[in-house]
């Protein structure tokens, strides 16, 4: 049976983002001894707090546009994974054999359809009530590929992201898709 | 200009007019508090383009900075603006959601601005003056 693979990585997304808050109060403890025993052995050890303060902030904003990577990519498997196995389907006709061919010609082709295509047919039916919910899956697509492919800044992603509406968002889908039976696949 | 160029202009004028209404509000918010605002202006690269939008810092009296707010632009996903709330401990986001959007996650009753905290089942809080210090506190540790 499928489970949602999406709130595992929020929760290290989370994490990441406490141990950054935990990161700056340690460089801001005045009392020295103290400071020393959190910052040994670390790169921030010898900093000075205004350039450790730099490095955590870009490490920060860093760590935001790798969780959409990370979540996006995580999603897209669900999804490929999901349809292939709905489509064993195809290996219960009768007589089997033109049935098993066409699932493994099929099994192997999920893995190249594009995102974007595999957004609008979702959105055809399965989705058809929610098309914004789509809509919002491919801003999401599009900031993904901005991120990926070196945060081109003569060619911005139409929408700014936040975390924690990307996150709302693939996992809406996740879960309808959970939902829509046979949901054990 | 044409109407697509229209269609971004009056989206930044609308965003820019909801900034300058928020800052309004937080003056009259926090004219009681032993609290400095100084106003300053920010550049913002975004999808509808470059533009200058106002910026507001929160000091304390002794000059000491708790938070920066950065609008970061008007195209955002599941709002119609957003800015930054920077302190030297975290970033907040505050954005301006609207009753009417078709969008399936969040209750929102009435259009303005709100706290998106990064917690999950937390609903967005509509800015007031008590949210508004609670932001200031999570970004900075400063206890009111």
């Amino acid at each position: 049976m499928n489970s949602n693979p999406l709130p595992p990585i929020w929760q290290a997304y989370k994490t990441a983002q406490d141990s950054f808050r935990i990161a700056k109060r340690a460089i801001k403890t005045e009392y020295p001894p103290a400071r020393q025993r959190l910052l040994q052995r670390t790169e921030m050890e010898t900093q000075s707090i205004t350039e450790a303060e730099c490095l955590l902030e870009k490490s920060n904003k860093e760590s935001d546009a790798l969780f959409v990577l990370a979540l996006w990519a995580t999603f897209e498997r669900f999804i490929r994974d999901d349809l292939q196995k709905r489509g064993q389907i195809l290996c219960q006709t009768n007589p089997p054999d033109l049935g098993i061919s066409i699932y493994e010609h099929f099994e192997k082709e999920v893995e190249f359809w594009k995102p974007v295509e595999i957004l609008d047919f979702l959105k055809k039916r399965l989705f058809k009530t929610q098309p914004d919910l789509i809509g919002h899956a491919k801003q999401v697509l599009a900031y993904r590929d901005w991120v990926a492919h070196g945060k081109n800044p003569k060619n911005l992603p139409s929408a700014t992201q936040h975390p924690k509406d990307v996150f709302n968002t693939l996992n809406e889908i996740v879960e309808i898709l959970l939902r829509y039976p046979p949901s054990s696949v | 200009m044409n109407v697509e160029q229209q269609d971004a202009e009056a989206k930044k004028q609308i965003y820019l007019q909801r900034v300058n209404q928020l800052y309004a509000k937080i003056g009259n918010w926090l004219q009681d508090e032993p609290l400095i605002l100084e106003n300053g202006e920010i550049e913002v690269i975004e999808a509808l383009g470059k533009y200058k939008a106002p910026q507001l810092t929160i000091k304390t009296q002794k000059g000491e900075q708790l938070a920066e707010l950065k609008p970061t632009g008007a195209s955002v996903l599941l709002a119609e603006g957003t800015i930054d709330v920077e302190g030297w401990l975290d970033r907040g986001y505050v954005v301006y959601m609207l009753a009417s959007n078709p969008q399936t996650f969040y209750n929102i009753k009435v259009d303005g601005w709100y706290w998106q905290e990064q917690r999950i089942n937390t609903e967005p809080h509509f800015l007031n003056k008590t949210w508004l210090l609670q932001l200031v506190t999570w970004v900075s540790d400063h206890e009111f």
